[in-house]
Order: C-alpha cells, then sequence, then structure tokens
C-alpha cells in the first residue's frame, strides 16, 4: 500500500556534539560565527562538516523566541489549480511552520500573458514590499535563463526553487520529464505501442510543458508515434470524458495527473473495456486514494515532504548567512501498481 | 518652458519610466505616482486622486482617463506596504489551519487561497500544532501573535471544536484583528460551520430506509468532546432514534490506510458502513474487495466529503458534500464584511446535501422494488 512520509526529526546541537563525543556548548560556539574564535580550528572545521553531513540546520524558531519576531517567507507559485500544488503548499506551510516561519502566498495571474516572467516579477515585488524573509518559488518552465529578471528582482533576498526546472537558482528541482518518460519506457517494455498521452491543454511561449516532452522522449526512443490528447481543467471529469473517446483507439493512456485516470478508468470500465487487460492507464502525482481503488493505479509519486525540507533548509541556511546550498534534483518514483497490467 | 521643449521631456520621462516599470531584469525602481505626475504634468495628489475608487469623482472625467492611460502603460501598481501604513490595512488576511500531512489539507489551503486571489486579498498561511499533541509544531497562541505582529487585517482560523478553543483564539487574538472560524462553531466570534450532525444523521436514515439494521460507523466516538464529534452525534441520534444499536471504529490520521485495515476486521459484521469520510470509504472498497466482499451488494458505503473522485470511483460512491469551496469563499465573504464595519450574522451554517450514488445500493433497492 502507499507509502507514508517519515516524520523527520531536525538535526540539533546535541546530536552533533553526541556523534562527535564532545561538549554541546562546543559544537554551538564551533558554529556560531561570533564565538567560533573560542573553538580550536580543526574542531571547528570538524564540527562544521559533521553538521553539513547531518544536514543541521539551527532552530530558528527558538532564535525566532529570542528575536522576538516570527519570519515570514514569501511563496510565489504560478497559479492556484492543480492539486499538486495545493499538496506541495501543504507540506512547505507545515515545515515552514516547525521553523518559526509562516508563508505569505502570492500566484502569478492564472492567464496566459504575453510575458508571464513579468507578471512573476511584479507578484515578487509585491512581497518583497512586504518584507519577507526569503521567498520560495515555484519555478516556471524549463529552458534556463527564463528566470533572469526574478533573479534581478530578487537582489539579495534569499531564495529557494522548486518545481520542474533545473536552472540556475539554488533549489529543489523535480525531474518530471524524466518521471513520464520512465512510465512510457514502462508501458512499451510491457508491449504497448499504441500509447496516448493526456496532458494539460496549456500552450506556453516556453514549449511543451516537461511531462508532455517526458513522453516525447519516451516514444521516440522506441521509434513510436506519439499521440496527444488535452485534458480540461476538471480532471476526473475530463478523464472520464476522455476515456469514453480513446478507450478502443489506444492500449495504453499516460495521464497527467491520478484524478485524470481515475476518472478514464471509470469510463472504460462503463464501456467494458477491462484495466489493465484491454487498456492500461497510469496517473501521476500518487493521490491518498490511488493505492485503494480497483484497479490500484500505477502512478509516479512525488516526494513533496523532501521537496520542502531542502527548499526551506536552503533558505534558512542563507538566512544564517552562509553560502546558498548547491541545487538538489529530485525524481518522481515510479510506482507500479495494477492499472498498467504489471503489478 | 516651450510646449514643445515640455513635451519632449515628458516624453523622455515615459520612456524612463516605461523602462522602469516593464522590463523586468533592467528594473532599478517601480514607476510610482510621482512619475505618473511628472509625466502628465499634474501634481501627484491629481494622479492619487484619480487612481482612488472612492476619490477619483474629485477629478476630471478627461484627467482620470490620462492618468489611467500612463498608469496602465508603465504597469503601475500601488506599493502596498506604503498604502497599509496610510490606510492601516495591509490587504492581507492570515489564514491559520490545522497541521496535515493528508491531501484534503492542500485541497482546503488552495480554495482559501483562491476565494482571497477573486477579492484580492493575499493570504499568509500558517499551521498549528494543536491536533497532535506530540507535534513540535508551533502552538495556535504563538501563531496567532505571529500573524498580527507581521500585519493584517483578519484571522481566518480552523476550529476543532474542542473545548476551550474559542476561549483560547479570542485570548490569543485580544481584540486586535478581526476573526473568522471555519468548520465548527466558535463561542464569541463568527464562524462557518459545516452542520455534520444532521447530514450523518440523513445518511444514516437513508441506510435504514434502504432496509439496514447492522449499520457501523467509522469515524470519532460520539462521545468525543466539543463538536469533533457531530458526524458520530449524528449517526448516533438517528440509530437510537430507529431503535438500532449503534458501533462506531475509530479512523486513525491515515483516513484512506485506516478505513482499509478497519474494513477487513468488520468484514460481515454489519450491512452497511458509514464513513466519516470519502477517502475513508475509498480505503473500505479496497478492503472489502479484497476480502471478495460485494459493494453494494453484501455491504453498503457511504461517504462524506464529495471529493473529486468520489463519483468515479466503481461503485460510484454515495456521499455528502461538505463545499470545500463554499466554506472558503462564505468565511472570506464574512470576514470582508467585517472589516468594512457591517453588521454581520454570528454564524453561517452550511449544511451537507446527501449524494445518491451506486455505493448504498438505493438502484438495486429501488429495481427489486418495481412490481413485476
Amino acid at each position: 500500500m502507499g507509502t507514508r512520509p517519515v516524520r523527520n526529526r531536525p538535526v540539533t546541537i546535541k546530536d552533533i556534539a553526541r556523534r562527535l563525543g564532545i561538549s554541546y556548548s562546543t559544537v554551538s560556539r564551533a558554529l556560531s560565527s561570533g564565538r567560533s574564535h573560542l573553538v580550536k580550528e580543526q574542531t571547528r572545521l570538524l564540527v562544521r562538516q559533521t553538521a553539513e553531513d547531518m544536514e543541521y540546520s539551527p532552530n530558528l524558531m527558538a532564535q525566532t523566541f529570542v528575536k522576538g519576531t516570527g519570519g515570514v517567507l514569501g511563496l510565489l507559485i504560478d497559479r492556484i489549480g492543480p492539486e499538486i500544488i495545493g499538496r506541495q503548499i501543504n507540506h512547505l506551510v507545515r515545515i515552514a511552520g516547525r521553523h518559526g516561519y509562516q508563508i505569505l502566498v502570492a500566484a502569478a495571474a492564472d492567464r496566459i500573458t504575453p510575458s508571464p516572467e513579468d507578471e512573476r516579477v511584479e507578484q515578487l515585488m509585491q512581497l518583497k514590499s512586504r518584507d519577507v524573509d526569503g521567498v520560495l518559488i515555484q519555478a516556471a518552465g524549463d529552458e534556463a535563463g527564463s528566470a533572469r529578471g526574478v533573479h534581478a528582482a530578487l537582489g539579495k533576498l534569499p531564495a529557494a526553487t522548486f518545481g520542474p526546472a533545473a536552472d540556475d537558482m539554488t533549489g529543489v528541482s523535480l525531474d518530471l520529464a524524466s518521471g513520464i518518460q520512465e512510465v512510457t519506457e514502462h508501458l512499451i517494455g510491457l508491449g504497448h505501442e499504441r500509447i496516448c498521452f493526456l496532458g494539460e491543454d496549456r500552450v506556453r511561449a516556453d514549449g511543451p510543458p516537461a511531462l508532455e516532452r517526458g513522453y516525447r522522449n519516451g516514444m521516440r526512443k522506441h521509434g513510436l508515434a506519439p499521440r496527444l490528447a488535452p485534458v480540461e481543467a476538471v480532471r476526473t471529469r475530463s478523464g472520464y470524458h476522455l476515456g469514453k473517446e480513446l478507450g478502443g483507439r489506444f492500449t495504453a493512456l499516460v495521464c497527467c495527473c491520478d484524478y485524470t485516470a481515475l476518472g478514464v478508468c471509470r469510463a472504460l470500465i462503463e464501456s467494458g473495456v477491462r484495466v489493465p487487460d484491454d487498456v492500461a492507464v497510469t496517473g501521476f502525482g500518487d493521490s491518498e486514494v490511488s493505492a485503494y481503488v480497483s484497479p490500484s493505479l500505477t502512478t509516479l509519486s512525488i516526494p513533496f515532504e523532501d521537496i520542502a525540507l531542502t527548499a526551506i533548509r536552503g533558505i534558512l541556511r542563507q538566512l544564517q548567512g552562509q553560502p546558498a546550498p548547491r541545487g538538489r534534483s529530485f525524481k518522481p518514483h515510479l510506482t507500479v501498481r495494477e492499472s498498467c497490467g504489471a503489478g | 518652458m516651450e510646449i514643445g521643449q515640455k513635451l519632449r521631456w515628458n516624453a523622455g520621462c515615459l520612456e524612463r519610466i516605461r523602462r522602469a516599470g516593464v522590463e523586468g531584469p533592467m528594473r532599478k525602481k517601480r514607476a510610482t505616482i510621482k512619475d505618473i505626475a511628472k509625466t502628465l504634468g499634474v501634481s501627484h495628489s491629481t494622479v492619487s486622486r484619480a487612481l482612488s475608487r472612492s476619490k477619483s469623482h474629485m477629478v476630471s472625467e478627461e484627467t482620470r482617463r490620462q492618468v489611467e492611460q500612463i498608469a496602465e502603460e508603465c504597469s503601475y501598481r500601488p506599493n502596498l506596504l506604503a498604502k497599509g501604513f496610510a490606510t492601516g490595512k495591509t490587504g492581507t488576511l492570515g489564514l491559520l489551519a490545522c497541521e496535515s500531512y493528508q491531501e484534503q489539507a492542500g485541497v482546503q489551503i488552495e480554495s482559501f487561497l483562491r476565494a482571497a486571489d477573486e477579492r484580492n486579498y493575499r493570504l499568509l498561511v500558517g499551521m498549528s500544532a494543536e491536533w497532535d499533541s506530540a507535534s513540535s509544531g508551533i502552538d495556535q497562541a504563538t501563531q496567532i501573535e505571529q500573524f498580527i505582529s507581521r500585519g493584517i487585517d483578519g484571522l481566518l482560523v480552523q476550529t476543532i471544536g474542542d473545548a476551550g478553543e474559542s476561549e483560547r483564539i479570542l485570548g490569543a487574538v485580544d481584540g486586535r484583528v478581526p476573526v473568522v472560524a471555519f468548520y465548527y462553531p466558535a463561542r464569541g466570534f463568527p464562524g462557518v460551520v459545516l452542520d455534520f450532525s444532521a447530514g450523518f444523521y440523513r445518511a444514516t436514515e437513508h441506510l435504514v430506509a434502504l432496509g439496514h439494521r447492522r449499520i457501523g460507523f467509522l469515524g470519532e466516538d460520539w462521545q468525543g468532546p466539543g463538536q469533533g464529534a457531530s458526524r458520530g452525534r449524528g449517526y448516533f441520534n438517528a440509530m437510537n432514534e430507529y431503535g438500532l444499536h449503534p458501533e462506531s471504529l475509530a479512523v486513525g490520521r491515515q483516513e484512506t490506510e485506516s478505513g482499509y485495515q478497519l474494513s477487513r476486521d468488520v468484514k460481515d459484521r454489519y450491512s452497511a458502513l458509514l464513513c466519516c469520510s470519502d477517502y475513508t470509504a475509498i480505503g473500505v472498497y479496497r478492503g472489502l474487495s479484497e476480502s471478495g466482499i460485494r459493494i453494494p451488494e453484501d455491504v453498503a458505503v457511504v461517504g462524506c466529503g464529495n471529493s473529486d473522485v468520489s463519483a468515479f470511483v466503481t461503485p460510484a460512491l454515495t456521499t455528502q458534500s461538505t463545499p470545500t469551496g463554499g466554506i472558503a469563499r462564505a468565511a472570506m465573504d464574512l470576514m470582508l464584511k467585517i472589516i468594512e464595519g457591517q453588521e454581520v450574522v454570528c454564524q453561517i451554517v452550511l449544511s451537507s446535501r446527501l449524494i445518491v450514488r451506486e455505493s448504498c445500493g438505493s438502484a438495486i433497492m429501488d429495481s427489486a422494488r418495481t412490481p413485476t
């Protein structure tokens, strides 16, 4: 059944002290910028290395109490809508809260603007005008350089991106394309050739969305022709209609979200098409119910919690005057269940 | 100054504003009211009036049009922080939700973000760990203090319905900002409440009408403290009313998994299972089908929440609509009315509606009843 989130207890100074067998005041001194001269150079280096290895980040919550104010992190999202971002926000707010931060959300307008970048920069300026301590930015597109304006607008404000793009901003990227490519190739490996991708119908200036690109790559690699069907906003219902329409024409349907896939499954079952015997279906996002529906859904699980932790830790370090950590990339995990025919 | 000279100067100024306002990476400084005033050669109080909703009648129609055009061209947007200083308003509301790992929590936050966005408000979001005593998260009072110190026009707070909660919240807010509760009733401040007990009463009644006697409830026990147990109370009252024996099974935090586990334990003890949420019901689906028990022929299942997928699982889930989006919109409207100083009703009750689909077996009963 579905994987449960593991609650990570934050690493404290005491953990570092225990590992090194020294007192925790030594660790505290070694890590402090003002008092590190009180410990030997060798100890200081050892402590800092260990802190790095253990992914220690200072408990700003406690520091907040000392300083008397709580912090606010801005969160810039592309638009309010897909349930995926709702789930990610939930984890970001929760983890930020544990470090004494609240989240101020700004959403770029939900429309296709001539320059989405300008809209993002404007939203960012609004967040800055509210005096946020740092900004979490949902990465916009795939191509490098799209974030230049955002970079410039940020100035020295600590920031971390999260999302599909692997650009040069410090942050967390989620490799959506390779995830969908893996699913596509998994289906090809099971003998499917007529595979259709049910993706978001949203044409943007910056080329095909990552998910679609991953699907295309997978198909191209095996010399198969890509076929696309656009999914509308209300996803389960849209999936249902597409399922009715596409059922007999393909042997496998790769969906851009679990809800779409569940709608597709219902339509197929109603039409007497068996899943996965006649048509294989896969989802994306590993929704809470996906392991429990019949057939249970083969899907890609997203490490929401790890993404949130890494992004927020990145900002906390910058707030501590440390350099921004290098970007980290996560891959969605292929969770094979019944709906693809291999589970 | 010659007229032509002035025009040239204005054109140069406009160019400068355009650059400042539109070209992101080159941006040095955002366009301000003063820039617009210089461009048009009018005073900045005229520009301010022209752009203000309540004072635009003080300037001529022609001036207003020109100001709006220039503001549009140079992408002028008011500086909210400065505006906050002047009006004492921040255009920001605090949303204090309960800490949760669950998908529904994300859906709930998202519906508040949408409702706030539609009303031109920003949301400052926090979560309190009130639900989970083992959690190391921040408590409600600290969160509230933090919200207020950062400047909010009002606080939307998710209530959990336990004893003393209202007093705790009121004490922490201390009259500094208006408060609106959502989910469970609060004493002493307004709120948007879901009446679960009536909904579960009706759902139970529906199952009884279909001939069920052994109806189990999967959810929080009705004897629990406060309003948190309102679902169970609706069920309990209905069972009592019909002289049936009520039985509840506690559902854990992981509602879907919990439904799955429980359904394997109860197997044939019940002919109908009333679940506290759609998530629990879908877990029950899986557990029953793995045990070879058919829904609804062997066991009827009813959920709550009318989640996106409930109509599309097989069999389609009979459930109760709990308008997540409706709660957000109602709470937001209530808050805006209070901010504007309007009189408000103290509590808005949203009742749930029974949505009959396949999983309760109504269709089977109907066909059985049809005389042949």
